[in-house]
């Protein structure tokens, strides 16, 4: 069983313009590290913001984890009920929160009692390297900082999924391939199925075990890449 | 902290709540009256208030604003109609009373208190009852010689261009030109009009402002209520005022009584009525008449401050306000054409 | 789920209390109730007299609106983006002739300029009759509306400035000078607030009877008027607004073509706050007079006018006397008022500016048209639909002068929470959402906090609007429950000028303290919020 399915899907999003995706169909396996490469505007994070249930397929189903959760124009499971995790290009770190208010607000949104809140919350922090930040508030760090705490509110859920919307693009390169190294030591950690997208060749062949290619709303090409772990 | 906050927030929201839909704390226990008023607040007001001292009876009031006079307490009373809130009406001329009576918002009270007030001023099916009257004087500025003396003066060429007229479309003005149309036929009050326009006469929007425009020397004359010429006296203003049409062939000066009207389905009928006799009764009407709006009580013998003329002493226009108030309506098409509206 | 259900109850409530009490004029004013028949609209909109109105008040309310944009845009520049001295009591100052009733601002010019008033005797007659002829008609009626709504684009001017990325005019700043980024960055980027100012002003000098009335300039919402005071023919005045229908979809209709062809560029950058003041170097003085000169002429001497009647401790303890209980009243119904205003416009600015339901637009159109009728039209809706005697705990209550303000002022709250939600990237909400989070715990744990400068100011002006109606207020009070500016309007008949002076500056006392207050709260508060 695939943990993510895309199947014949096609989205539009206003009448009379091109289509966005046309007829895409993907499937993703359990743990893989599939990077969407492409031009802006070629259609990548459409695929990321359907499978995390922001808007629907006109036609086509999608699945996660198994379970049917779009198809046809109707998001059937919304986005709060399936259990992804992501981090956005603009990171969407909640400005008025402290750092540790941006991670412990999915536990608690997922009912998660008090003293695990805590527990977890000072084991992610560990874990990206950001213990002493607890308190800040995001506009208070450099951003890659802010990429760290976006990682960390996304993992700290735990998801079986982690999509990523160009999350490195805005850092200079010095950084940029050191949190590559970063993403792929996490993953490797949770084993969360990766769902990447970016624009950039370097990128995508770090992190990937597999890279999809897009242009215009289809998928062109697709291959295999065997980037060294670490 | 936050918690607190929020705490804090609801309880507010609970309380204003609470308060807003708290029904006005008199209702309960207390004796209450819900009254209307048309009749300015600064006069009427004390009235009200002396009444609840001498009976225990709470007031409620809804009063007028100038602005708007009479969008108020008459839109209110005809769009409440299939639920009264009101007991009774202060109306601060009869004619709002008829319009009432034919739309069968008010219902018959003969109160006690008013055999004593001329016939005329009361409807003799007895669903409003004038007391408190201003008559329709003119204002002349002090040390015009040979005064005018009938409001035929406004088409006079010798006053051309020297008076003044509150706007017609509104208050007791429109009120009296409905007078003059159901005493001289339609005819004659157009051509009235017509020579009023041709005659130059100034157009103020209401009469207090008339009443000024003379005070400051601007016109001749104007025709106002009493009480705005009784004001300007008392406070020095250079004019005089001279009662209308008094001679034995004329028509006699425009008279505007307060009216009391007994709302139908009042929720407290008894307290209504007992406001009413107040409102009715020669103390009232003397309070009315010493103060500032100077209003000629209806009742014999009662005592005047000397700017004043007992009403036995004035000729009245004799009208029937019925037929004046179904006038007023008929004439408003023409008025507004008139005004070159 | 929650969202929808929730959403549906906000549109089903604004509905219910705006639309419906005006619906129920509309069909009575068909003759639904009995036979169908445009009598009432044949009278009302086949006369040529209707449409010599219309053009004077299209003619004041455009001479309103062009003069307040033109001073209120740069004044709100110069106060918002500069280092203007003393800004925050400049802001102050031109907001006073907002917090009242314009109809006391222009008895307040008449006391000024009139036969008696204070300055006659230093203007000489032919002065005195040449201010008078200037302040009766179309000039005055302009000039009193002027002041009034100057206030609005220059605060909506600083608001909005404050959400234009920096680093958008710094980039403009190395190819040209401020006067060059002024007018070729930050005022296209401004826009859509200026237009949102430009059609507040023009709607709300379009609605005010008060003061052409006053001034004898006769103008439309004037049929409307005659139609209920001299005639009580509810049908008619129905009929005599339904052209504002009209011009209220004009209107919108020219905003959404107008900004259609701007998308939309205010986003905040994390360090906004931090941008500098434009430096005025040598024309800060010049600034500085013609501001003082302008405040001086505008609000000082008319003001002053209030000042100087009600001077003296005697004439206040009157007042207290006579309308104590009013000013309290005033104070909770307007609190009241701004809370409800503030929750229902920050959902139907949310489903807006989200476009959660299809027909969004509608619902921004209708809070607008209930904005642009009225207050009568409204006020008598109100009462035919809710005078029933099972619906006494409203109609009874006070409930229903708050019900009023919500049919009448939603529209404000709603537009300016949709400005702010706007600035918001809808990426926020995602990650709530992507978190596990429902709607209303994203809804008040993150885009309620992120928005919460225009929660405040929603509030706050929610409670001005609130506390300065008349129109409807005055319509439905429970007997005995009269407001602050409702007494001081029945007051004015006859009542002393003193007396009224005195309740005018408790009136503009009741609504800056408390306004001031909140918004002194709310500003450190969002300070931290964007740094």
């Amino acid at each position: 069983m695939k943990i993510i399915e895309l199947n014949s899907v096609s989205k539009t999003y206003n009448s009379g313009s091109a289509r966005a995706l046309d007829n895409v169909s993907l499937k993703i396996g359990r743990g893989e590290r599939v990077v969407i490469l492409g031009p802006s505007g070629c259609g990548k994070t459409t695929i990321l913001r359907l499978v995390a249930g922001f808007i629907a397929p006109d036609s086509g189903s999608i699945s996660v984890g198994g379970k049917l959760v779009a198809k046809n124009g109707r998001v059937i499971v919304p986005p709060e009920k399936r259990h992804l995790g992501m981090v956005f290009q603009d990171l969407a770190l909640w400005p008025h929160l402290t750092v540790k208010g941006n991670i412990e607000f999915g536990l608690k949104a997922r009912g998660i009692a008090k003293a695990e809140r805590v527990i977890r919350i000072r084991d992610i922090l560990d874990l990206v390297g950001m213990a002493d930040y607890s308190r800040r508030k995001p506009a208070e760090l450099s951003g890659g900082q802010q990429q760290r705490v976006a990682l960390a509110r996304a993992l700290v859920l735990e998801p079986g999924v982690l999509l990523m919307d160009e999350p490195l693009s805005s850092l200079d390169l010095e950084l940029n391939v050191r949190l590559r190294k970063e993403i792929l030591r996490l993953q490797e950690k949770f084993s969360f199925t990766l769902l990447y997208v970016t624009h950039d060749r370097n990128e995508a062949f770090d992190i990937a075990t597999r890279i999809v290619i897009m242009d215009k709303g289809s998928v062109i090409d697709e291959k295999r890449n065997f980037a060294p772990d670490r | 902290m936050k918690k607190l906050i929020y705490v804090l927030v609801i309880l507010c929201v609970v309380a204003a709540g609470i308060f807003l839909l708290s029904p006005p704390k008199t209702v309960a226990k207390k004796k209450t009256v819900v009254v209307y008023v048309s009749e300015d607040q600064v006069f009427s007001e004390p009235i009200l208030k002396d009444f609840e001292k001498e009976t225990g009876i709470t007031v409620r009031a809804v009063y007028d604003t100038e602005e708007a006079k009479s969008t108020g307490s008459m839109n209110r009373l005809i769009a409440e109609k299939d639920n009264p809130q009101a007991d009774v009406y202060w109306a601060n001329e009869p004619i709002r009373a008829e319009v009432l009576k034919q739309k069968g918002i008010s219902t018959p009270y003969f109160s006690p208190n008013a055999k004593d007030i001329p016939p005329m001023f009361k409807d003799k099916d007895g669903y409003w009852t004038g007391f408190s009257a201003r008559a329709r004087v003119l204002v002349v500025k002090k040390g015009v010689k040979e005064k005018p003396e009938s409001i035929e003066a406004y088409v006079q060429p010798r006053w051309k261009g020297r008076a003044v007229i509150a706007n017609p479309l509104f208050g007791t003005t429109t009120s009296e030109v409905a007078a003059l149309f159901t005493k001289w036929g339609d005819e004659k009050g157009r051509a009235f009009m017509v020579a009023l326009k041709q005659n130059k006469v100034a157009i103020s929007t209401n009469n207090g402002e008339s009443a000024d425009f003379v005070a400051a020397g601007q016109y001749d004359f104007s025709l106002v209520d009493s009480d705005d010429a009784v004001n300007r006296i008392r406070q020095g203003k250079d004019i005089v005022m001279v009662y209308p049409d008094q001679g034995k062939d004329e028509i006699g000066c425009f008279i505007v009584p307060n009216a009391t009207v007994l709302i139908k389905g009042a929720r407290h009928p008894e307290a209504g009525r007992k406001l009413i006799d107040y409102l009715l009764s020669k103390k009232t009407e003397q309070k009315l008449a010493f103060a500032d709006c100077a209003q000629i009580p209806l009742h014999p013998g009662v005592k005047l401050p000397p700017e004043l003329n007992p009403i036995s002493e004035i000729k009245a226009m004799p009208v029937d306000y019925a037929e004046v108030a179904a006038k007023l309506v008929e004439i408003q098409p023409f008025l507004k054409s008139w005004m070159g509206l | 789920m929650q969202k929808r259900v929730f959403l549906a109850i906000i549109i089903v409530l604004l509905l219910l209390v705006g639309l419906l009490p005006v619906f129920s004029m509309l069909v009575n004013s068909l003759g639904l109730d009995s036979h169908f028949s445009f009598v009432a609209y044949e009278g009302v909109l086949t006369s040529r007299h209707q449409w010599v109105l219309m053009g004077h008040s299209m003619a004041l309310s455009s001479i309103v609106t062009v003069f307040a944009v033109a001073v209120g845009v740069p004044l709100g520049i110069l106060f918002g983006k500069t280092d203007f001295p003393f800004r925050s009591f400049f802001m102050f100052l031109f907001a006073i002739p907002l917090l009242i009733p314009p109809y006391i601002t222009a008895v307040s010019w008449f006391d000024l300029l009139g036969r008696e008033g204070l300055l006659a005797p230093f203007m000489g007659p032919q002065l005195t009759a040449a201010a008078g002829r200037f302040l009766f008609g179309l000039p005055g009626s302009a000039l009193v509306l002027f002041s009034t709504f100057l206030s609005i684009p220059m605060i909506l001017t600083m608001v909005f400035l404050k959400a234009v990325n920096p680093r958008l005019e710094e980039a403009g700043l190395l190819a040209s000078g401020w006067r060059g980024v002024l007018k070729g960055i930050t005022i296209p980027l401004i826009l859509p607030g200026i237009l949102l100012s430009a059609i507040l002003v023009f709607l709300l000098s379009f609605g005010e009877f008060g003061v052409p009335n006053f001034l004898r300039y006769d103008v439309f919402p004037v049929e409307s008027f005659t139609q209920f005071s001299a005639f009580y023919n509810f049908k008619a005045a129905t009929a005599a607004a339904v052209p504002l229908a009209a011009l209220t979809l004009a209107i919108l209709a020219g905003e959404v073509w107008f900004l259609r062809k701007k998308g939309s560029q205010l986003r905040p950058s994390p360090d906004a706050a931090t941008a500098f003041p434009i430096p005025l170097g040598k024309y800060r003085r010049l600034m500085f007079s013609s501001a003082t000169v302008l405040g001086l002429v505008l609000v000082v001497l008319p003001f002053s006018v209030l000042v100087i009647q009600s001077a003296g401790i005697k004439n206040y303890v009157e007042a207290f006397n006579r309308a104590g209980d009013s000013i309290v009243r005033s104070i909770l119904y307007a609190a009241s008022g701004a809370v409800l205003l503030t929750f229902i416009g920050f959902f139907t600015g949310y489903l807006i500016q989200t476009k959660a339901v299809k027909f969004w637009r509608t619902i921004d159109f209708i809070t607008i048209f209930l904005f642009a009728l009225p207050g009568t039209v409204i006020g008598i809706g109100l009462v035919s639909l809710w005078n029933r005697p099972w619906a006494n705990l409203i109609y009874g209550t006070s409930a229903i002068i708050i019900l009023g303000y919500l049919a009448r002022y939603t529209a404000l709250t709603s537009r300016i929470c949709a400005t702010r939600l706007s600035q918001i990237p809808p990426s926020m909400e995602e990650a709530a959402q992507v978190a596990g989070a429902g709607w209303f715990r994203r809804m008040i744990l993150i885009v309620a906090p992120l928005a919460r400068r225009s929660i405040f100011a929603a509030f706050i002006v929610g409670y001005i609007f609130s506390l300065r109606d008349t129109g409807i207020t005055m319509l439905v009070y429970p007997a005995g429950h009269d407001t602050l500016p409702v007494r001081i309007f029945t007051l004015m008949a006859n009542g002393s000028s003193r007396l009224i002076a005195a309740l005018c500056i408790i009136m503009i006392a009741i609504t800056i303290v408390p306004a001031a207050i909140l918004w002194a709260i709310s500003r450190p508060v969002a300070g931290k919020e964007m740094t």
